[in-house]
């Protein structure tokens, strides 16, 4: 359609009478954007064929019963649905901010010194990125089967605190437990790219002014990670966003949750599935845009433009970053 | 002596890189060291400033061990604020600057004065412009390190290193990753600096700058220093022949 627009656009331009011409018989001191591309009648062609096409699924979708399009003012501001919208962005967001956390953790261990400390981060990533996130919600959703009770006991005196597992994790927590930690693997894959995008001389700069591991952390490597790895993050939001709706499978309340639950009462299952999907490409659409102007405000950032070759040169020293 | 290496090594795994290095470098000195690649030019600031840890040797700075210490059950070395402590009294400029590319010119000369000498933010906005005014480019506090030439970017990065008020300088190639047009800018600052009166450890090979700066050049390689003396004589009467070969190179690039 855009192209569409484009062409007319471009037709309507006017070329100036009076402007001089040059050697090559062009002509000079053009106005910007005067010269116009040359004629492309496909383009009406297949912009026809898209329009009619549109309009006959247009019209076969809104006359179609089978879709019950009353589902939608029946259901789409209903309170069970908003609910369930509420939670699908509960999780979403508590996951977001937990898995960052986690992936931070987990990235610094992987950079480590210590080689325990970085297989121990391997071996995360290894395991949360490798099992299925369905498989991983309906492990977590019934790990009673594997701990009846958890608490807290000390050699010598007993147990101190204990309650069954089944009243802690309900679909919901299991739901949590399951995208964080699920998330938390690959958000370390983002954090860790960003830490060894930095190049080595920047912690060797920083600690020759005097800065201590942890100053050079803080104040270089640690902002220059950032702003690397907030465009990959903003990307993983919106795959979280949507991987929400497999909590369905446990009862976790999200938005697919409550409309599978009104459904199986009421039979409208296309309607409800129509409404549960624009729903999501509501959510979608406005996380994109969201991440469309982080990443935007990052690309336009001319600190990180034009990185100097120099820089990027730098040999690698012994000295890991750490964040 | 204000720096004293006594018999330094130095090994990467495999490696054997500082074989037993000796130098001396005096209050207000200017000391050139010139030599082929790898011989362990780079190492040996490294360990001065203990970026690296050396395996065996001594230096003294102002005849203060540094890097380890000796208590009775033998040498230990320094805890990580000890080794901080001394490593600020170092200052170090890189080949390839590395400076901070996040953080605004002014910046990058700030951030150690408040990070590391804890000052306030006013005052080290004020000594790092007065640190930017000595390599001549106050004008570009406002801007972002990617925006300047390389000249200038090593200019800030000497600017940050002599902020932090270090009793020597070390630099490491300065100008070896610049376009020939914007070595001399470069050249002239440390000049500049040199004539101030800073004691400075150059690793170097513009053959003109060294002979016009230095009160003593060193030639390593393989390790040590095979011989030092004044620029005229290291010039004109080396008493190694490796010496002469080298430097007969080096003049003729
Ligand atoms: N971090 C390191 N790990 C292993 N080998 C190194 C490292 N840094 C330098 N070397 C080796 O040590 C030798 C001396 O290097 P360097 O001190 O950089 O010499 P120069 O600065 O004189 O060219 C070279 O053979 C180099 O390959
Ligand atoms: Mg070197």
């Amino acid at each position: 359609m855009s192209s569409l627009l484009d062409v007319a656009r471009r037709r309507r331009v006017v070329r100036r009478r009076g402007v001089p011409l040059g050697p090559s018989g062009l002509k000079l001191g053009a106005p910007v954007g005067t010269i116009r591309e040359p004629p492309q009648p496909m383009q009406y062609v297949l912009g026809g064929v898209v329009i009619v096409l549109v309009a006959l699924a247009t019209i076969r979708l809104a006359g179609d019963r089978h879709i019950g399009w009353s589902a939608f003012p029946n259901y789409f501001f209903s309170k069970p649905l908003l609910q369930g919208v509420e939670t699908t962005l509960e999780l979403a967001l508590i996951c977001q901010v937990v898995a960052v956390v986690i992936g931070a953790g987990v990235a610094a261990a992987r950079v480590s010194r210590s080689p325990v400390v970085a297989t121990l981060g391997d071996l995360y990533t290894w395991i949360f990125r490798s099992v299925p996130l369905l498989v991983q919600l309906i492990f977590w959703f019934n790990i009673a089967l594997l701990f009846p009770s958890i608490g807290i006991s000390l050699p010598g005196l007993g147990s101190l605190w204990s309650v069954p597992t089944n009243s802690v994790i309900s679909g919901f927590v299991a739901a949590l437990l399951g995208l964080a930690l699920h998330e938390g693997a690959f958000m370390a894959e983002i954090i860790r790219g960003g830490i060894l995008s930095v190049p080595a001389g920047q912690k060797m700069a920083a600690l020759a002014i005097g800065m201590s591991n942890r100053q050079a952390s803080r104040y270089v490597i640690r902002p220059q990670v950032l702003r690397v790895t907030i465009p990959a993050m903003g990307n993983q939001f919106v795959g979280l966003l949507k991987a929400t709706a497999l909590v369905s499978v446990i009862g976790g309340g999200d938005l697919l949750t409550r409309a599978q639950y009104i459904y199986s009462q009421n039979f409208q299952v296309v309607g409800l599935l129509m409404v549960v999907t624009v729903w999501y490409l509501l959510l979608v659409s406005v996380a994109s845009l969201a991440q469309r102007a982080i990443e935007r405000h990052f690309s336009n950032d001319r600190r990180l433009l034009a990185q100097p070759a120099t820089q990027a040169a730098t040999p690698s020293l012994a000295i890991p970053a750490e964040v | 002596m204000l720096l004293e290496i006594k018999d330094l090594y130095l090994s990467y795994s495999e490696t054997r890189v500082l074989r037993g290095l000796s130098l001396d470098v005096d209050s207000s000195e200017t000391v050139c060291i010139v030599g082929p690649s790898g011989g362990g030019k780079s190492s040996l600031l490294r360990c001065l400033n203990q970026l690296e840890r050396f395996d065996d040797g001594v230096i003294l700075l102002d005849g203060e061990r540094i890097g380890v210490r000796e208590t009775k059950r033998g040498l230990e070395w320094l805890r990580p604020h000890e080794v901080m402590a001394q490593r600020r009294q170092f200052g170090m400029v890189f080949q390839q600057f590395n400076l901070f590319p996040h953080l605004s010119v002014l910046e990058n000369v700030a951030i150690g004065l408040r990070t590391v000498k804890g000052l306030p933010g006013n005052a080290a906005r004020t000594q790092a412009q007065e640190a930017l005014a000595l390599v001549g480019l106050e004008a570009k506090k406002d801007s972002w390190p990617n925006s300047l030439s390389g000249g200038q970017q090593q200019r800030v990065a000497i600017a940050r290193a002599i902020a932090m008020k270090p009793k020597v300088m070390l630099f490491d190639e300065p100008t070896s990753a610049l376009d020939p047009e914007l070595v001399d800018e470069v050249l002239g600052v440390i000049s500049k600096l040199s004539s101030t009166g800073m004691t400075m450890l150059i690793v170097s090979h513009e053959i003109r700058f060294v002979m016009d700066v230095a009160d003593k050049v060193c030639f390593l390689e393989g390790g040590v220093v095979v011989e030092s003396g004044s620029p005229d004589k290291m010039i004109n009467s080396p008493e190694q022949e490796r010496t002469a070969q080298f430097l007969r190179r080096v003049r003729h690039d």
